[in-house]
C-alpha cells in the first residue's frame, strides 16, 4: 500500500480530483434506482396486506352474509393504504373461467384488472374462499406514484452534487496551474536533455517555490553530469580502442585454434544429459560431414556412430549412468559421403551451473590415419615375425636387439642367446672374408646391401648359405639408428646351381649342334624365296598379258561371228547406191565407247516417235524393228535426221541397217584388238625396263571417263550381253597417273566382278565417281556374293585366291593394290548382300 | 359491462321465464313513501337503485332472506329472477363499489317482519302467507 502512493506521481492529481466527481455521478446515478427497489418492495408488502384484508372482509361478509364487512374493509383500505384500484375475480372452478365481479373505485374492465402492465402498475393478488363462491382479489398501485416518491427524496442531493461540480473542477484547474504543469514543463526540460545527450542545459528559475528550487536542482545536475558524461566519453574512446585490439587479437587467435584444431583433426563437443541435445565446434562438424541443420539430439548422435560401438557409448551419455570419464577409440560414420572413420573419443562428466544440469565436455580427434599406419605396421611385424625369410634389427653398434623364429629355427639359438650378440657369431672359419670387408665397408658408408651371398654356421655346427639385404636405419639427421637385415635360406638353391652347372655343359653342346643344322636350314630358305620373287614377277607379267590378249581373242571370235552374220544377209543383193550410203553412215557415224541400257531404251524411244511421225506407211512392228536398228547404228532422232529420212526410203533398209551395224562392230573390235596388242607391248617393253631398271613409265594426266571407258569397251560385247550396267563418270575429271597401270587397275577390277556375278541371274555393275573431302572416289559396285569378313583383310594379298579351282591365279588384286598405292591412293571394299563395292580414292589432280 | 349484462340477465330472466311469481312473495315495507307498487318500482328497489326514498327522503334499508331463510330460494327467483349465491353476488359487487348500502340478511320471515316494522324506511320480501300472522295490512305494499 505504502508503496501504491509512493508511486502516484503528480500527474495522478488528476484522476484523483475527478475520482469523486465520477462517484458522486455514480450515487446520483444509482442510490434513487436502489431507493425505487425499496419502496417497491415496501410498497408491494402494503398492497398485499390492503389485498388480504379485502380478501378477509369479502370471506366474512358472504359467510355471515353482513356485506356491511365489506364496506368496512373498503372504506379501511382507502383510509390506510394507496392505491389506484382493487378488483374482486371469481374464478368459476367448473369452467375454469374467471370473471371481474367488482372494482373499486368502479369502472375498470375486466381485462385492464386482469392482464395490468408491470410496467405502468404494481399490484399484488390475495385469494379468498367463501360459501358461494371463490376468487381473487387483487390490488394494484401506479409505479409513477414511486418515481415521483423517489424524486421528491432525492431532491436534495442532486442539489449537493450541483453545487460539487463546479468546486471540484475549480479544485482541479488550481492543482493543473499550480502543480502538474510546472512540474510537467521541468520534466519535460530533463528529458529533452536527456533525448539531446545533454546538450540541452536547464534554464535556472526565479520562482521561489518549490518547483522553482527543484528546477534549479535538476539544472545543476544536468551540468555536472555533462562535465562527468565529457571525461566518460574520453574514457570509453580509450576503452573502445582496446577492445578493439583485443578483439582483432582474440579473433586471430581463434583463427589460429581453429586451423590448429583442423591440422590435429581435434573436434570438440559438449552433451546436456538431462535433454540429451549436444553441440559441437566447427572442425568436429567438417569432421563428421553435418550441417549446421543437422538434429543436435539423441537420435542425431546415434546416427554418428556405428552399430558396434553404439550401446557402449550411448550408454555412457545417459544420466544414470555413474562413470565420469571415459575415453575410446570407436569407429563414427561421416555423414556427407557414409564412410566409417576411427576416433578417439574422450569425454567427461561435470556439473554446468546447478547441480541438477551435467553434461559431458570432451574431444573427437581423427585417428584414422595412426589406425592404418598401425594396421600396417602391425601387418609387416607379423610378415617379419613369420616370414620364412631371416630377419634381423640391430642397433647402430651392429648389436643385435631382436631376430624373428624362422632365423633361430635356421640357427638353433635361443632369442636369448643371439640378442646382446654381433651377427659375427653366425660366422666362421669358411666365411669369405672378402664378402665381410666388404659389407663392412658399405654398412661404413651408410649404403644399402642388396643380394650378398654368405656362408654361415649355425648352433649345432650346420652349414648354410645366406643371401643378405641389409637396410641401415637413418634418424632425421640422416644418422645411423639401426640396421635390419633380410637373409634368404640359400643352400638349397646353392646345392641345385652345382647340378646345373653339370647339366648346362651337356646342352650348350646341343645347342652348338642344333645351331649348325639351323643355317644349313636358313640357306635352303633363302634359296626358295629367291625362286618365289623370280615366280611372283613371272606371274605378273603373265596376268598384264592375259587381259589384252583374251581381248584380242574375244575380238576375233566376235569378228568371226559377225562376218559370218553378213554373208547370211546376203551382201550382194544391195544395189551401189545402197552401198554408198552405207559407207556415208559408216564413215560419218562413229559409235561411242560405251552406252548404257537406259540411254539405249530413252533413244529407241524418241526414235519410234520420230518415225511415227514421218508416215512412212510401215506397220507399228517394222517400226519398231526400225527404231532398234537405227539406235543401234548410233543414228539418233533429230541428230541425224536427214540420213535417217534417206535411209528409210529405201526397200532394204533393215538389211542396210544390219550391215551398218556389223561394220561398225567390226571397226570397234579392230579398235580394241589394236589397243590390247599395244598394251601387251607396253607390258613386254616395261619388264625389259624393269630387267635393265629403267623407269620408262610416263606419269600425266588422266581422264577417267576415257580411260575406264576403254576399259568398258574391251569387255563391252560380254558385258552388254548379260549385265545391266550404269556408268556416272564426270568426263572432264582426271588424276595423275600412269594410263596403262590405271587401264590395268579398273581391268581387273570388272573382271573380277565379272567373274563374281557369274552364277548369278540379275547381274549389275555400276561405275561412278564422286568427291570427297578434296579426293576423287571411283567405285565400282556389284551384286554378287558377299565377300565374307574374315576374307576381307587377305583378298589383297599375293597370291590369295577364292578362286582357285576357278583358275585364279591370286594376283589380280594384289596388283590393284600395288597400282593404287603408286598412285598415292587408297582402297576399300564394303560387302553386304546384294552390293559388294570397290572404293579407290586419288588425291585431287585438276578438273578441266 | 359484465355486470350489465348479468343485470339484463337478470330481467330477461323475469320476464320470460315466470314459474314462480308475485303471489308467491310479499313486500312488507315501513314509511317508503309507497302505496302501490308498480313491479319495476319495486324490483329497482330491491336493485339498489335508490339509497334514499324518493318521497320520504327515509334512507332505504333493504331487507332480505338469508340463505338460511325458507322464503330465500322464492325472493331470488321473483325478484332476482336468479339463485341465492348470484344475489349474494350481486350485493356484494354493489356494496364493493360503493354503489349502495348492504342488505340486511335475516334467516326468517318473521325476523325481517319484525325488522321492517321497528325500521322507518325499511323494504323487505317475504313468503305470501307469512301476510296471515300480521294484522297491519298497510305494512304490506301491493304490487300491480
Amino acid at each position: 500500500m505504502r508503496n501504491f502512493f509512493h508511486s502516484i506521481t503528480f500527474r495522478f492529481w488528476i484522476p484523483f480530483a475527478i475520482l469523486p466527481v465520477v462517484i458522486l455521478s455514480v450515487v446520483a446515478y444509482y442510490y434513487p434506482q436502489e431507493q425505487k427497489r425499496v419502496l417497491v418492495e415496501r410498497k408491494r408488502q402494503a398492497l398485499r396486506e390492503a389485498a388480504q384484508t379485502v380478501a378477509l372482509g369479502v370471506e366474512l361478509s358472504v359467510d355471515f352474509e353482513d356485506l356491511n364487512g365489506v364496506k368496512k374493509t373498503i372504506e379501511f383500505i382507502k383510509k390506510n393504504s394507496d392505491f389506484n384500484f382493487v378488483g374482486v375475480i371469481i374464478r368459476d372452478s367448473a369452467t375454469k373461467t374467471e370473471q371481474l365481479l367488482a372494482t373499486f373505485p368502479e369502472g375498470k374492465s375486466f381485462k385492464e384488472v386482469s392482464i395490468v402492465d408491470s410496467s405502468v402498475f404494481i399490484f399484488q393478488d390475495f385469494p379468498f374462499k367463501s360459501k358461494y363462491f371463490s376468487g381473487y382479489i387483487r390490488v394494484a398501485e401506479d409505479l409513477q406514484k414511486i418515481d415521483e416518491e423517489v424524486k421528491r427524496i432525492n431532491k436534495p442531493v442532486y442539489l449537493f452534487i450541483l453545487i460539487s461540480l463546479p468546486f471540484f473542477l475549480t479544485l482541479l484547474l488550481l492543482i493543473s496551474r499550480t502543480l502538474t504543469r510546472p512540474l510537467l514543463k521541468l520534466t519535460n526540460l530533463v528529458r529533452q536533455s536527456k533525448e539531446k545527450i545533454l546538450d540541452q542545459t536547464i534554464p535556472l528559475s526565479d520562482s521561489k517555490s518549490e518547483i522553482g528550487e527543484l528546477q534549479n536542482v535538476f539544472a545543476e545536475l544536468v551540468e555536472t553530469i555533462q562535465y562527468k558524461n565529457k571525461e566518460n566519453v574520453a574514457i570509453l574512446n580509450n576503452q573502445e580502442l582496446l577492445v578493439k585490439a583485443r578483439t582483432l587479437e582474440l579473433e586471430q587467435a581463434r583463427e589460429k585454434l581453429i586451423i590448429s584444431q583442423r591440422r590435429a583433426k581435434l573436434g570438440h563437443y559438449e552433451v546436456d544429459l538431462s535433454s540429451g541435445n549436444w553441440e559441437s565446434s566447427q572442425t568436429l562438424d567438417e569432421m563428421l560431414g553435418i550441417e549446421n541443420n543437422y538434429p543436435r539430439s539423441g537420435s542425431g548422435m546415434e546416427n554418428l556412430i556405428i552399430p558396434e560401438f553404439r550401446d557402449e557409448i550411448l550408454s555412457f551419455f545417459r544420466k544414470d549412468n555413474s562413470e565420469t570419464f571415459l575415453e575410446k577409440e570407436i569407429q563414427l560414420v561421416h555423414q556427407g559421403n557414409g564412410d566409417s572413420f576411427w576416433v578417439k573419443l574422450v569425454g567427461e562428466k561435470k556439473y554446468a551451473g546447478s547441480r541438477n544440469n551435467l553434461i559431458v565436455t570432451g574431444i573427437i580427434q581423427n585417428i584414422s590415419e595412426q589406425k592404418k599406419y598401425q594396421e600396417e605396421i602391425q601387418r609387416l611385424s607379423y610378415v617379419a615375425e613369420y616370414t620364412s625369410n631371416c630377419v634381423i634389427i640391430a642397433d647402430k653398434t651392429k648389436k643385435i636387439i631382436w631376430v624373428n623364429n624362422s632365423l633361430l629355427k635356421l640357427t638353433g639359438y635361443q632369442q636369448e642367446e643371439v640378442i646382446g650378440n654381433t651377427p659375427a657369431m653366425f660366422q666362421f672359419e669358411k666365411t669369405d672374408l672378402n664378402t665381410i670387408s666388404y659389407i663392412n665397408s658399405k654398412l661404413a658408408n651408410h649404403e644399402i646391401i642388396s643380394k650378398v651371398e654368405i656362408l654361415n654356421r649355425g648352433k649345432n655346427g650346420n652349414e648354410y648359405w645366406l643371401e643378405l639385404n641389409i637396410v641401415p636405419i637413418l634418424n632425421v639427421k640422416k644418422e645411423v639408428s639401426g640396421y635390419i637385415a633380410v637373409e634368404t635360406d640359400i643352400t638349397l638353391r646353392k646345392q641345385y646351381e652345382e647340378g646345373l652347372r653339370s647339366i648346362n655343359k651337356n646342352l650348350e653342346k646341343r645347342v652348338q649342334e642344333s645351331v649348325d643344322a639351323n643355317i644349313k636350314l636358313s640357306r635352303a630358305v633363302n634359296d626358295y624365296e629367291k625362286m618365289a620373287a623370280i615366280g611372283e614377277m613371272a606371274a605378273g607379267v603373265a596376268h598384264d598379258l592375259n587381259t589384252p590378249m583374251s581381248t584380242i581373242m574375244v575380238g576375233a571370235e566376235t569378228l568371226q561371228y559377225v562376218i559370218s552374220q553378213i554373208f547370211e544377209d546376203e551382201i550382194s543383193s544391195l544395189s551401189n547406191e545402197e552401198w554408198q550410203i552405207i559407207r556415208q553412215v559408216v564413215q560419218h557415224i562413229k559409235p561411242e565407247s560405251f552406252i548404257t541400257g537406259m540411254q539405249l531404251r530413252n533413244e529407241k524411244s524418241e526414235m519410234l516417235v520420230f518415225l511415227n511421225q514421218q508416215h512412212t506407211g510401215k506397220s507399228e512392228e517394222t517400226l519398231k524393228k526400225l527404231s532398234d536398228l537405227l539406235v543401234k547404228c548410233r543414228l539418233l532422232a533429230g541428230k541425224e535426221n536427214d540420213l535417217i529420212l534417206r535411209l528409210i526410203s529405201f526397200v532394204h533398209v533393215e538389211r542396210m541397217l544390219r550391215m551398218i551395224e556389223h561394220i561398225q562392230t567390226i571397226n570397234t573390235i579392230i579398235t580394241t584388238i589394236t589397243g590390247s596388242v599395244g598394251k601387251s607391248t607396253s607390258v613386254i617393253k616395261n619388264l625389259r625396263s624393269y630387267i635393265k631398271n629403267e623407269e620408262t613409265e610416263q606419269w600425266q594426266p588422266v581422264f577417267l571417263y576415257e580411260n575406264i571407258s576403254s576399259v568398258l569397251n574391251m569387255f563391252g560385247y560380254d558385258l552388254l550381253q548379260s549385265h545391266q550396267v550404269s556408268v556416272s563418270i564426270e568426263k572432264h575429271v582426271s588424276i595423275e597417273g600412269s594410263e596403262i597401270k590405271l587401264f590395268q587397275l579398273w581391268s581387273n577390277l570388272i573382271k573380277n566382278a565379272i567373274e563374281a556375278m557369274k552364277d548369278q541371274e540379275n547381274k549389275q555393275l555400276s561405275v561412278y565417281t564422286a568427291h570427297k573431302e578434296g579426293k576423287i572416289i571411283v567405285s565400282f559396285e556389284n551384286n554378287g556374293p558377299v565377300i565374307p569378313a574374315g576374307d576381307l583383310d587377305k583378298i589383297f594379298k599375293l597370291f590369295y585366291s577364292t578362286k582357285e579351282k576357278q583358275g585364279g591365279s591370286g594376283l589380280g588384286l594384289s596388283i590393284v593394290k600395288r597400282i593404287v598405292q603408286e598412285h598415292r591412293g587408297s582402297i576399300e571394299v564394303v560387302s553386304i548382300p546384294d552390293k559388294t563395292s570397290f572404293n579407290i580414292s586419288f588425291p585431287s589432280s585438276k578438273t578441266h | 359491462m359484465k355486470l350489465n349484462l348479468t343485470i339484463f340477465f337478470l330481467f330477461s330472466c323475469f320476464v320470460s321465464f315466470g314459474q314462480t311469481s308475485m303471489k308467491d312473495i310479499a313486500v312488507v315495507q315501513n314509511k317508503t313513501g309507497f302505496i302501490n307498487g308498480r313491479m319495476k318500482d319495486v324490483q329497482d328497489v330491491f336493485l339498489g337503485k335508490y339509497s334514499r326514498w324518493p318521497v320520504t327522503k327515509e334512507q332505504t334499508t333493504i331487507v332480505l332472506p338469508s340463505s338460511k331463510c325458507a322464503s330465500a330460494n322464492t325472493t331470488a327467483s321473483v325478484i332476482y329472477k336468479t339463485s341465492v349465491k348470484e344475489m349474494q353476488k350481486y350485493w356484494l359487487s354493489l356494496v364493493f363499489q360503493g354503489r349502495a348500502n348492504p342488505p340486511v340478511f335475516l334467516d326468517s320471515d318473521a325476523e325481517i317482519i319484525a325488522y321492517v316494522l321497528k325500521t322507518p324506511g325499511a323494504i323487505g320480501v317475504v313468503a305470501a302467507e307469512s301476510r296471515k300472522t300480521v294484522d297491519n295490512k298497510y305494512l304490506f305494499l301491493f304490487v300491480e
